[in-house]
């Protein structure tokens, strides 16, 4: 479904149902960004609630500059580290991190996390740093392109490209299995 | 040297935690931003999250769109003329939510042509899979060429009973503001989507009421060209409706649109406008 019409809404649209159209067309992505920024379920799912919170009352600001999900995932990127800015989220999510910063014993959280994964790429994905984690995610799962993410990330592309390199890197040496290829 | 994996790459695609069931409350949302609400918006927030909860789908596109392409608007009939307000933005999620409780033998009249309300016809139904029924109905409200029309996921469980698993409706009036150029008075046409249970794809529909006598066919046709008819099913009243499935892969990929053409008998267009899908 194509929600360019939004770029040229009037007055007198019906809001709400925009939303619930918005909901069940990128409530998976949302979310997915969302655990893959915070690495808890939990906050993946304030944050979606957030998200689409913020649309709700953003809504007449889209103006196409960016697709809708593009629009869509960086208001979740925004959000998710707003929550930073909180203490006790903070602290939450610096326990986290440990793991990043050379401990071997992962949270609780992220354990638990790790079991329901399915997938061993995901796994490997949440344990890199949140720079490389996001560049990798916003590729290979939202399939955005470079100059993509660089909007996205308000970045150079050659930071993107690079970032993505160095994940790639990391990835390659801790998984096991599937078919290798050569060069970036 | 090797740098990095495409399999595992592969595997990014899918989603982190592929069973997990999203959850955004669009009443919570609406609650939030309206804290003082009245009555009657408290009863569209509960009920708008009833349509959540429900899994019920709408689509939008009814008659404000400004990107339509419009190549001609045949000029209102007499029987326009005598217009009343149209009613396509009203959303009547009670009776939809009553519509979503027939019971399995009220489905199992229904389906097999019975009547099991005055007001209700069923147009069309044809088989999604081996246990699901897309199903087209009317639900007449008033005798001026007024209707619910509804769209419905049906399944049938292993033990044979049936229930709607999504549904979809708009309602929708014959008549039309008259004017010798108001868009609407060919057609009215609603795009739908069901079929959102857990992971199941969405299916889209076209569906509508046929406004202008001159109107025998309605034609959506995507980007490069191909184009299926939708069913135009006449009800007992003496109205014309139509039902199209829009086909999968049009749906698949962003800023997908087609063209929805109504045509005259010789198989001339009346008019065109331009969908997203």
């Amino acid at each position: 479904m194509d929600f360019t019409y939004l770029e040229t809404l009037s007055d007198g649209y019906d809001k709400e149902q925009i939303l619930s159209d918005l909901i069940l067309a990128y409530q998976n992505e949302v979310w997915d960004y969302a655990l893959s920024l915070t690495r808890s379920t939990h906050m993946a799912d304030d944050i979606a609630q957030d998200v689409f919170l913020a649309v709700y009352e953003k809504l007449h600001t889209f103006r196409g500059e960016a697709s809708i999900k593009t629009w869509l995932l960086r208001i979740t990127r925004n959000i998710s580290f707003n929550r930073r800015k909180n203490s006790f989220v903070r602290r939450v999510l610096l326990m986290k991190e440990l793991p990043e910063s050379g401990s071997n014993s992962p949270s609780a959280e992220l354990e638990a996390l790790d079991n329901l994964m399915s997938s061993e790429a995901w796994r490997l994905v949440l344990q890199l740093p949140v720079k490389q984690r996001e560049v990798m995610v916003l590729h290979a799962h939202h399939a955005l392109s470079h100059d993509e993410i660089a909007s996205l990330l308000r970045l150079p592309v050659g930071t993107v490209k690079s970032r993505l390199h160095h994940a790639r890197i990391k990835l390659a040496k801790s998984y096991e299995g599937g078919q290798e290829h050569d060069g970036v | 040297m090797t740098e990095y994996n495409l399999d595992l790459e592969r595997q990014l695609q899918e989603r982190p935690l592929p069973a997990k069931q999203v959850q955004v409350s669009l009443e919570s949302i609406t609650a939030e931003i309206r804290p003082n609400r009245n009555g009657r918006s408290r009863w569209l927030l509960l009920t708008s999250a009833a349509a959540i909860v429900l899994v019920i789908t709408a689509g939008l596109w009814a008659g404000d769109m400004t990107w339509k392409q419009v190549d001609h608007i045949p000029p209102a009939d007499s029987e326009n003329q005598a217009g009343v307000a149209n009613q396509q933005n009203s959303s009547p999620i009670k009776d939809l939510i009553d519509l979503h409780r027939l019971t399995s033998d009220e489905w199992k009249s229904l389906l097999s042509g019975t009547s099991i309300d005055p007001s209700i016809e069923l147009l069309h139904q044809e088989k999604l899979t081996d246990d699901t029924n897309v199903v087209f109905f009317i639900n007449q409200l008033s005798p001026n060429s007024e209707y619910q029309i509804v769209v419905a996921n049906v399944r049938q469980s292993e033990e044979g009973e049936y229930k709607s698993v999504s549904m979809t409706s708009t309602n929708v009036s014959k008549q039309w503001t008259p004017g010798p150029f108001s868009e609407g008075n060919a057609y009215f046409l609603q795009m739908a989507a069901i079929g959102r249970e857990g992971s199941d794809p969405l299916k889209g529909q076209l569906i509508g009421i046929i406004r202008d006598s001159k109107v025998a066919a309605i034609r959506m046709t995507n980007e490069v060209g191909d184009h299926v008819d939708a069913d135009v099913i006449q009800s007992a009243s003496g109205d014309s409706f139509f039902f199209g499935r829009i086909p999968d892969s049009w749906l698949e990929g962003l800023r997908r649109y087609m063209d929805v053409s109504a045509l005259d008998n010789d198989g001339a267009e009346l008019k065109t406008e331009k969908h997203y899908l």
